[in-house]
């Protein structure tokens, strides 16, 4: 009879436990975008948002980060289509080319799989290295270089689970009616594509929010980019940078830090969208 | 077929079209301009002591020469001296003397204004009059910031109070340090205290905390726009006759303009007073870099003392027009291969393009299906293979980088080494691995049974709507990028914990619980539900099927998913950089600062170029930290191969 009671308080107490554990996650949770929310609306203007850094930039509030938004943009969006095109092959090749368990498709993984586990910071310690070998300056270029790098095996490990999704017999009956290979990626390529929609969005959003890897590569400047060759700010370098300056820059930091915040939810929360959707059509 | 296809090519024809259009069309060309409509690029990175004069001078030229674009970074990314030696930007802002070595590789100095780095306290430290009248000698700061032998302000002042002193210095390698540890005989790398990165860093850090001591350069102890002390700041007045008091003659500090004509009349003592230098990479030799610097020695020091920076001498102006005059020539200085890199990758494309052009020659429909099989599997084979590729160029690249430092010392020596003092060749590593791993375990410690009771409670107990509470929650924590989280740490931890190893482990658990909750949701929900049922039948509770069923069956996934986890730690930078206080040191409480792999490249890029074997040193911290992940990887990779296996 005790042992039951035991049991049963056993049971209540570690309940009481893990939803205490859960309140605390919900309350960092809760903590995190309450401080960012607050900080950043209160810093916030229309200003900021829409014009670049005016002459009284470094002392007063003139003007506002739209260099940064806009450098974050021209680093992430290029990078991601280019990922997109270097991913979307490799995870035809380890997928379909090489269906079957095999030693090549394996190793592959294996390594994209590394790769997706590297620091931004060595990436871009390593993106530095090439640049000065090669004589280039901190510009946009530079950045969307290590951002491919930074998104390639993000992309393929994503795609490399939809893939996972096409039923066999669908490739076979392709096969079977005599498509080579590559006539049937055009098959599968239809039924993958609302995913990798989706792993490109996630992409994006882990992108455009690392500071590490473009920190050596893009450079930062008050200065819109122009050209590939420009340096440019980006936003969470921006916030980096700022947040330890004197007045006005912490207030630009908190609602840079708010811009960036809602950016990434935006492209995470569409992205879940579009899963839900796909996931019902296929149902 | 032949139809679709050629419809796909009209699609990117245009798209080839606007590609080319965009490289050939930023041409950049800087020769052969009048100085009345001057054109090209003039890019400008390094100290924050210089930074606000910079913007001055800038502005004015920009205003003059409208058509000449300027970059002018400083702080994180603006590394100065290493990025003109390297060809990245055109001058460096400096704040210290440059190194012999930097001569060496062709770095030439420009004297452009002086200033200089002043011992700052809070304003609201009780002792705050005391203390104005005391001032400080070179022997008070040595004791304070090299021995520690003074811990209380008594000590300093000479009576008996407790209040103890927070020492701040800076965590990135910098000229105000260098130069301020200089009026007491000292480098950088001596000063202890808690480490803030960046001048305004350490303003920011003692106006907060009343018994704060630190040191800034003018432009930051002072108010930019007023010229008055900074609010919440105050400097502490050098007793330059060491009489233990502030006598009239030593009361130079009431505004920047009177520290700074104490300065140029040479009452105040140098160091902490110095000059501030442009740095090129031999003389320039394109018009509006020229343009640039000669503005600045002649017409641009007028803005000097209005922004409280000291005017150079006529001397040294007359010294700088010499260097430029006959100085070496900049062996191509504005080394911008970013074009030519913009050119190569639309070659490429161009020749893929070709390449697949080939197949509208051939006649036969078979033919021209095998050859495209042919051609997509061979792209595909590079493009996959590029992986392996990648990443043994960058073990290689790193390596090679790396492997100077093993002339002087074996790699035992670096890796238990504890002392880290770069200018004297001493190389110690341990402390940063420590700290790595000392962040990541407590980090770990943290969020495990966080994350675990989290992932039981959602998978067995939790009713449906706290489900639908908590998981886009977690959805919402695991997409917000690390920055974001350092903002987090700076505004709400910091407060309470100071710069410290709790704060940087508290921040860095939060930032894994959504990925640990995650995959353990994943692992238990493999768990067979008749395994669960069967446990029930035998009168079990629910914790009991949870503990001995549901968590047995499933401890080899939750360990690769906390070796996942730890390796996400170990290399994350940014966040970690902002709370961790970068103080390199092998003991040391909780509360204490510390410092890791990840944040040391981030800090030091800025003085790579100026020590020998330093570059090297950071190369070999980026090559040890892939080794690490790599190897945590492979480990976890390992044990789920396993698993699958099993299943």
């Amino acid at each position: 009879m005790t042992h039951i009671r035991i049991r049963q308080i056993e049971e209540k107490v570690m309940r009481g436990v893990m939803l205490v554990a859960t309140l605390i996650v919900l309350g960092a949770v809760i903590s995190i975008l309450g401080t960012i929310l607050i900080r950043g609306c209160k810093a916030l203007s229309w200003d900021m948002v829409s014009k670049f850094p005016g002459k009284e930039w470094n002392t007063a509030p003139d003007g506002g980060f739209l260099n940064a938004i806009l450098g974050s943009l021209y680093v992430v969006v290029p990078a991601a289509v280019i990922g997109a095109c270097i991913s979307i092959p490799v995870v035809f090749y380890i997928t379909m080319y090489k269906r079957r368990r095999t030693g090549v498709s394996y190793i592959i993984r294996l390594a994209f799989d590394v790769l997706y586990g590297i620091p931004p910071i060595v990436y871009g310690a390593f993106a530095f290295l090439v640049m000065v070998g090669v004589g280039m300056r901190a510009s946009v270029l530079g950045g969307i270089m290590v951002t491919v790098l930074l998104i390639v095996p993000m992309m393929i490990r994503s795609g490399d689970e939809i893939a996972k999704t096409v039923p066999d017999e669908m490739v076979d009956a392709v096969y079977s009616l005599g498509a080579t290979k590559w006539e049937t990626v055009w098959v599968v390529l239809k039924h993958i594509l609302p995913g990798m929609l989706t792993a490109f969005l996630l992409a994006v959003g882990r992108a455009i929010g690392d500071a590490a890897a473009v920190m050596f590569t893009a450079g930062f400047s008050d200065q819109p980019a122009h050209s590939l060759s420009d340096p440019t700010a980006t936003l969470p370098l921006a916030v980096f940078n700022w947040i330890i300056m004197p007045d006005p820059f912490p207030n630009r930091a908190y609602a840079a830090a708010l811009v960036l915040t809602i950016l990434v939810l935006v492209l995470s929360i569409s992205s879940r969208i579009i899963t839900r959707r796909i996931t019902r059509l296929n149902k | 077929m032949y139809f679709k296809d050629f419809n796909r090519l009209k699609v990117l024809t245009p798209l080839l079209a606007v590609l080319l259009a965009f490289t050939s069309c930023q041409h950049k060309n800087t020769e052969n301009q009048d100085a009345d409509n001057l054109q090209g690029s003039v890019s400008i990175s390094g100290a924050f002591a210089l930074y606000p004069m910079a913007v001055e001078w800038t502005n004015e030229f920009s205003a003059r020469h409208p058509a000449v674009r300027i970059d002018l970074s400083s702080g994180g990314a603006g590394k100065g001296m290493t990025d003109v030696l390297n060809g990245m930007v055109d001058f460096a802002m400096l704040s210290r003397e440059p190194h012999d070595e930097e001569r060496e590789k062709g770095a030439i100095d420009f004297t452009v204004a002086k200033d200089a780095v002043l011992p700052v306290f809070s304003a609201s430290n009780p002792l705050r009059d005391k203390i104005l009248a005391h001032g400080i000698t070179a022997d008070d700061a040595r004791k304070i910031w090299i021995t520690g032998e003074y811990t209380t302000w008594g000590q300093l002042l000479g009576t008996n109070d407790n209040n103890p002193i927070h020492v701040y210095t800076r965590s990135d390698a910098c000229g105000a340090a260098q130069t301020f540890a200089a009026w007491f005989g000292a480098v950088q790398e001596d000063l202890g205290g808690t480490a803030v990165y960046g001048d305004p860093g350490i303003s920011k850090a003692v106006i907060d905390d009343a018994f704060g001591i630190g040191f800034n350069n003018m432009a930051y102890a002072y108010d930019s726009e007023t010229l008055n002390m900074q609010t919440g700041l105050e400097v502490l007045p050098l007793d330059i006759n060491s009489d233990k008091s502030v006598s009239d003659d030593e009361k130079l500090y009431e505004t920047r303009s009177t520290i700074a004509k104490a300065i140029e009349e040479g009452r105040f003592p140098a160091p902490p007073s110095r000059n501030l230098y442009l740095v090129t990479n031999g003389v320039p030799s394109d018009t509006a870099s020229l343009e640039f610097i000669k503005f600045v020695i002649s017409d641009g020091q007028e803005f000097n003392e209005p922004n409280g920076y000291v005017r150079i001498s006529n001397a040294s102006a007359r010294e700088s027009m010499r260097k430029l005059n006959g100085g070496r020539r900049g062996r191509g200085l504005k080394r911008d291969n970013t074009q030519l890199m913009t050119l190569i990758a639309g070659l490429v494309v161009v020749l893929l393009f070709l390449t697949a052009g080939v197949q509208f020659l051939m006649r036969s429909h078979t033919k021209r299906r095998v050859f495209r099989q042919r051609m997509s599997e061979t792209m595909m084979i590079i493009l996959s293979f590029s992986s392996i590729a990648l990443l043994i160029a960058l073990l290689v690249g790193l390596w090679g980088k790396a492997a100077p430092m093993f002339d002087k010392s074996t790699l035992g020596e670096l890796l238990t080494g504890t002392q880290w003092k770069p200018s004297q060749g001493l190389f110690g590593f341990r402390p940063f691995i420590h700290g790595t791993l000392a962040v990541t375990l407590l980090s770990i410690c943290f969020s495990l049974p966080l994350s675990l009771l989290t992932a039981v409670f959602i998978t067995e107990y939790a009713p449906r709507f706290l489900k639908q509470i908590v998981n886009p929650a977690l959805d919402i924590l695991a997409s917000l990028p690390s920055v974001i989280f350092g903002v987090w740490g700076v505004l709400t931890l910091i407060p309470k914990f100071g710069y410290s190893l709790l704060t940087a482990s508290m921040v860095l658990a939060v930032m894994v619980l959504p990925i640990m909750v995650s995959l353990f949701c994943e692992i238990f929900a493999t768990v067979p539900t008749d395994m669960r049922d069967s446990s029930f039948a035998l009168g079990a509770t629910r914790w009991q099927t949870t503990r001995k069923v549901v968590i047995r069956k499933s401890l080899p996934g939750i360990f690769a998913a906390v070796v996942l986890a730890l390796s996400k730690c170990i290399g994350e930078t940014i966040a970690v950089m902002m709370v961790c206080g970068c103080v390199p040191r092998l003991r040391g409480s909780w509360l204490d600062p510390f410092y890791t792999l990840p944040a040391l490249i981030g800090n030091n890029y800025g003085e790579m170029a100026s020590i020998p074997l330093y570059e090297s040193a950071i190369m070999f911290a980026a090559l040890l930290l892939l080794l690490l992940v790599l190897l945590f990887n492979i480990l976890s990779r390992v044990i789920l191969y396993r698993i699958e296996k099993d299943n």
